[in-house]
């Protein structure tokens, strides 16, 4: 089995297009998620030349959410409700579907591998690494950029409030991307991932209060939320790459624990 | 070290064609399933288009029983119809590979499924409230976690092991099946649940006629009248294991998952990429990993959604891959409608079928084939003897994915 690095990880908290404005050409019917997963996507693939040397089809996405693009669905349904049967918007309904953005990150940067869209109610975003970790490991791709989005939605954010017994939860939406290599690449070694759910109440899943994360080094308090797993676990990366080289981080939940390590750091 | 061989030691599904693989394969032998609006019992619409729909119970006894024996409080009226219809697949699944839930409790069972509709949020009437300034009961909301059917229907089985729901559109039941191959190999569980599943929905209904992709007539796949796909519902999904596990146990062999690939098109959101290359990358890549050649090849069920873009973007890929090869390609969809992420898992299932029985009969409706189809299906009153035990069962999907398998079929 290959080693796998990570060569470059971006966050992205909201839709600033001032660093990559020539994106928004290809983004203009897109939805806020399918912006989020481009820019975290360029994020990282402008760190790295890959895309110069690289064959389309050595290059997979992998890309994990808890609920999608679900204010797109409701957009839908508003066209649905407002317009009538037989005149729902069709460019809504194909940016509803789950897969989109990482559709739209392959034509945008023209990545032709294995395009993975996973949908888990606790660590989406580590359980696309552990995937793309995997399919580099046995080869089956050369390099993968694998993203975490999350966008808000009102109905869960009033949902959220109402259940905690106060106001709407603040909306969060962001993205975080990983650009790993298999192979002996330069970048902190990708070292074991543990993704292990189990079934919970669903107050667990929507609140997330009860969600903590621990790492080698301190890591900056986050609000709960599902992105506040792939913004955690980002940061750790990023610390531990400026530092030691080596270290961890782990979730505790009632839905169950995940965890990563990284290091040693390898220099070409 | 070669990856260890991963084995089908069950197989089940549900859908228009049948609720059991026996039924499947009773209606393959005889009468073909009628389409028809959506029936009233299951939402009103005005969406007139033809669909194919499982029976209206989807749960058998057995699969009922568990239900009805979960301690998590799930009933048939708070989890969504998929959800139901991946676990009576589920049930199906275990059954024929000689496994109970209760005596598998102490494995690591990974459930790795497919769907569209199933990770949606489809309480309509709660948004239609919730817009309009209402607050009703959080009810819904919860329900909605619950659409998640990889974890759901691992608990109400009361199974332990990863979970992922593969949500790559109409490819998600074959991608699902591809990530399980690798659970296996790199040895995260001892067997996985894996396919896939959706129930019908008005949002989809109204998503795939807005698009113009919905034929008022029974779809014709590759026949040169096509004028699109009719919606259908159902699960499909197999029981995997390790072939060394398996025999240890005394499993029976339905067959074995020996390679998948997958490729991207980089070309359209919605649109295959009309030289199919994702497709072809797809292909080459689970040839590669099952280490075939296309000689080797005896069976193609293709993904024919009966579309002019589809069926045209994939006979391309596959003249691309085959050249003058010419191995029987058919399209279930004929029989079950489009499934959307069931479809993988049925098509899956469907291909090892063909594959034990060693022929198969043409796509039905696909009467005068398309002349302008570079590779050229069997038509609806042909058949075929298949030459060995190996087949491809293929998915293309929006968002320009593309997923094959390579199935080996073991004879009974």
């Amino acid at each position: 089995m290959n080693e796998v690095s990570v060569v470059a990880s971006a966050l992205v908290a909201d839709l600033d297009f001032s660093g990559a404005p020539h994106l928004l050409r290809g983004l203009r019917r897109a939805d806020p998620f399918i912006q989020l997963a481009t820019l975290a996507a360029h994020g990282v693939l402008e760190q790295s030349s890959i895309l110069d040397h690289c064959q389309p089809a050595e290059v997979g996405i992998y890309l994990g959410t808890t609920t999608g693009p679900l204010q797109t669905n409701f957009d839908f349904l508003d066209t649905l409700f407002d317009d009538g049967e037989g005149q729902a918007s069709p460019t809504l309904f194909s940016h509803a579907v789950h897969n989109a953005a990482a559709g739209y990150v392959s034509r945008l940067f023209k990545l032709q591998g294995m395009a993975q869209t996973i949908t888990l109610n606790g660590w989406p975003f580590l359980a696309a690494l552990l995937e793309a970790k995997t399919a580099l490991a046995g080869g089956a791709l050369s390099y993968a950029v694998v993203l975490g989005v999350e966008e808000s939605c009102p109905l869960l954010d009033e949902a959220a409030g109402r259940l905690a017994g106060g106001q709407p939860r603040l909306p969060q939406r962001g993205a975080v991307a990983w650009l790993l290599a298999g192979g002996h690449q330069a970048g902190l070694l990708l070292g074991e991932i543990v993704v292990d759910e189990v079934y919970s109440g669903e107050e667990h899943l929507l609140l997330r209060h009860q969600e903590t994360f621990s790492a080698t080094l301190d890591l900056p308090l986050l609000p709960p939320g599902p992105l506040a797993p792939c913004f955690s676990v980002t940061h750790a990366l990023q610390r531990v790459a400026a530092g030691s080289g080596q270290g961890s981080w782990q979730a505790e939940a009632p839905f169950g624990r995940a965890r990563c390590t990284f290091g040693p750091q390898k220099k070409q | 070290m070669a990856p260890p061989a991963i084995a089908v030691t069950g197989m089940g599904c549900i859908s228009a064609a049948g609720a059991t693989l026996a039924a499947y394969e009773q209606t393959v032998a005889g009468t073909p399933p009628g389409c028809a609006p959506v029936p009233k019992w299951l939402f009103d619409t005005a969406f007139t288009f033809p669909v194919f729909m499982a029976r209206k119970d989807p749960l058998s006894p057995r699969a009922r029983q568990i239900l009805a024996a979960n301690g998590l409080g799930l009933t048939e009226d708070t989890v969504h119809r998929t959800v139901l219809l991946a676990l009576e697949a589920a049930v199906q699944a275990l059954d024929q590979a000689g496994l109970q839930p209760e005596g598998i409790r102490d494995k690591r069972v990974g459930f790795s499924l497919g769907t569209t509709v199933g990770c949606g949020f489809n309480a309509e009437s709660y948004y239609a409230a919730w817009r309009q300034g209402k607050r009703p009961d959080l009810a819904p909301v919860l329900a909605y976690y619950h659409a998640n059917i990889s974890a759901t229907v691992q608990a109400l089985l009361g199974l332990q092991g990863p979970v992922a729901v593969v949500t790559n559109a109409c490819a998600s039941g074959t991608d699902a099946i591809g990530l399980a191959k690798g659970w296996l190999e790199t040895d995260r569980c001892d067997l996985v649940l894996a396919g896939g599943a959706d129930g019908m929905s008005r949002i989809t209904c109204n998503g795939f006629s807005s698009l113009l992709l919905a034929d008022a007539q029974p779809c014709r796949p590759y026949d040169v009248s096509r004028k699109g796909l009719n919606l259908g519902e159902g699960a499909g999904i197999l029981c995997l294991e390790k072939e060394q596990g398996a025999r240890r146990r005394n499993a029976p062999l339905c067959g074995y998952v020996r390679g998948y690939g997958a490729g991207s098109d980089a070309y359209h959101p919605t649109a295959p990429h009309p030289q199919g290359v994702g497709m072809v990358i797809a292909i080459n890549k689970a040839l590669a990993t099952a280490a075939k050649t296309i000689q080797d090849i005896s069976f193609i069920n293709g993904h024919g959604t009966g579309t002019a873009a589809n069926d045209l973007a994939e006979t391309t890929a596959l003249a691309t891959v085959f050249g003058r090869q010419q191995v029987p390609l058919i399209s279930t969809k004929p029989l079950t409608g489009h499934t959307l992420g069931a479809a993988g898992g049925l098509e899956a299932v469907f291909t090892l079928a063909a594959l034990r029985q060693g022929r198969v009969k043409g796509s039905v409706r696909c009467l005068d084939i398309d002349p302008a189809l570079p590779y050229k299906p069997l038509p609806e009153h042909a058949e075929a003897e298949l030459t060995g035990p190996y087949g491809i069962s293929q998915s293309l999907a929006f968002g320009g994915g593309n997923g094959c398998l390579i199935l080996e079929a073991v004879h009974e």
